[in-house]
């Protein structure tokens, strides 16, 4: 009976790996230099900071940076994080910066480039996924700003 | 131009200061059955640069636009950030009026539809309603119950009205002609796009006509900008009162005008569009007889294509009224914005 119990599982097990439509949970985090003196923000906070506004201490220490490096992370962002499409994003923070002179967030689409600017600048901050943050030791995850299941 | 992208490409430097520079360039192509031209095709390239500096508490802002028929400074402005989130401007600007005009102005690419709403069609180019302005503005925000409170409060040097329509006056000269605007706006959530505002002008026109001695326009009016998902809504409502002089006679009029504008994402790359434009009181108004242009009613119906975060193609029809009868246009147009 117990044999059959653990077949069942495993069988269980087997096809939820190869009939689960390449599901797959992630965290979803935002990063400084592990120097930075930044602390832990609200999501709303990130939200603000990512629409090229104040956070809502009205401080502007936080230099939020864009990161493409991988389109899904970057659709995940805009989706569960800020709520728009990227063509109303990126039309949004050009608005902003054509109306109000604003400084325009920068946006990376090569990972190497954006940890770069990560390592050189203590203010800034940007997202990744929490498996790319946790191993590279340069970096400190102030937060998980998402986290579920993605199609990939 | 190689050489300004050069000089002025978005550079941020360590201390805070930075510059950005966004350029706009489009080219269109229209046909209409108002002009006297008959649907002979009309051209048109512009291109509007605009260029932002600020260091420590000072901010410049400046807009020039280029087109086939003219040359415009749009802005040019030196701010003064006094506290957090307040400023203190010298300089030309956009006046503040409705969502339209200091979100979009001459910046094609952002604003969509081919064309403006009527009412707010610029001042150098047929409009009639003063949309830049010259002088002080104080400009701030304050959180107000979980949302913003947004103000701007001007005083400008006049607009003067002339043969071609309105345009800044040359020198300073409060005595005679002045803009004096206020506006208010509030974002019930401040990482929202949507905003609802009320604004208010008065201008003393410097008249270069002869047949008009003074002309005083009193502006009122509401607008939003709601955005639900995939459809974004911009709309406007205008309250104009005119009083002209001449030779010693007084008259004035009033009249409404307004917009309803939809957007909405068809699909990642496709936006569709429409806008209805109506006017009230319009056709007997003696100052906007003074404009061949302007609509008394218009529909509109559009759609955009994004090729990429850069470029866009829109195509958009016409159905315009006239004091004269009714007019038809259609035109195509590229859009798009570097860096």
């Amino acid at each position: 009976m117990k044999r059959r119990a653990l077949l069942f599982t495993g069988l269980l097990l087997l096809m939820n790996t190869s009939f689960g439509g390449g599901s797959n949970h992630r965290q979803l985090v935002l990063v400084a230099t592990a120097r930075a003196p930044i602390a832990a923000m609200s999501n709303s906070d990130v939200r603000r900071i990512y629409l090229g506004l104040r956070d809502s201490t009205g401080s502007q220490r936080s230099v939020p940076l864009g990161n493409r490096s991988d389109p899904l992370l970057y659709e995940v962002f805009l989706q569960k994080v800020i709520f728009m499409s990227a063509r109303n994003y990126e039309r949004q923070i050009i608005s902003h910066v054509y109306q109000t002179g604003n400084q325009r967030i920068v946006m990376y689409d090569s990972k190497g480039d954006l940890l770069q600017h990560l390592a050189n600048d203590p203010d800034s901050v940007s997202y990744m996924w929490a498996t790319d943050g946790k191993v590279d030791s340069n970096l400190r995850i102030l937060q998980v700003i998402w986290e579920g299941n993605v199609e990939e | 131009m190689a050489l300004l992208f050069v000089m002025a490409a978005p550079v941020a430097y360590a201390n805070g200061d930075y510059r950005e520079l966004l350029f706009f360039p489009s080219a269109h192509a229209e046909y209409s059955t108002h002009g006297g031209d008959g649907m002979a095709p009309r051209p048109g390239l512009a291109a509007d640069v605009f260029f932002a500096s600020s260091s420590n508490k000072f901010r410049i802002l400046t807009e020039a636009l280029a087109a086939t028929d003219d040359v415009h400074l749009e802005r040019a402005q030196i701010g003064f950030e006094f506290s957090p989130k307040q400023f203190l401007w010298l300089g030309r600007f956009h006046s503040p009026l409705d969502y339209w005009n200091t979100h979009y102005n001459h910046a094609g690419f952002l604003q969509g539809s081919v064309h403006r709403p009527n009412i707010i069609e610029y001042d150098g180019h047929g409009g009639t309603l003063p949309t830049h302005a010259s002088g002080l503005l104080l400009a701030g925000e304050r959180n107000l119950g979980g949302g913003i409170l947004a103000y701007d409060l001007l005083l400008g040097n006049g607009t003067k009205l002339t043969e071609k329509g309105l345009g800044p006056v040359g020198k300073i000269s409060l005595g005679e002609t002045s803009n004096l605007f206020a506006r208010a706006s509030f974002r019930p959530d401040d990482t929202s796009l949507t905003q609802y505002g009320v604004f208010a002008g008065q201008t003393n026109f410097a008249t270069q006509l002869a047949s008009l001695d003074d002309v005083k326009q009193f502006i009122g009016g509401v607008y939003a900008y709601k955005v639900w998902l995939s459809l974004r809504i911009t709309t406007a409502g205008f309250f104009l009162n005119n009083a002209l002089t001449t030779g010693g006679t007084h008259s004035t009029s009033r009249l409404l005008a307004g917009y309803l504008h939809a957007d909405y994402e068809l699909t990642s790359q496709w936006t569709g569009y429409m806008r209805y434009e109506d006017t009230l009181g319009a056709r007997d108004d003696g100052y906007l007889a003074l404009f061949s242009d302007f609509a008394l009613r218009r529909g509109v119906v559009g759609a955009r294509f994004d090729i990429n975060p850069h470029h866009a193609i829109s195509l958009e029809t016409a159905v315009i009224q006239m004091p004269g009868g009714m007019s038809h246009s259609a035109a195509i147009q590229w859009s798009a914005v570097y860096p």
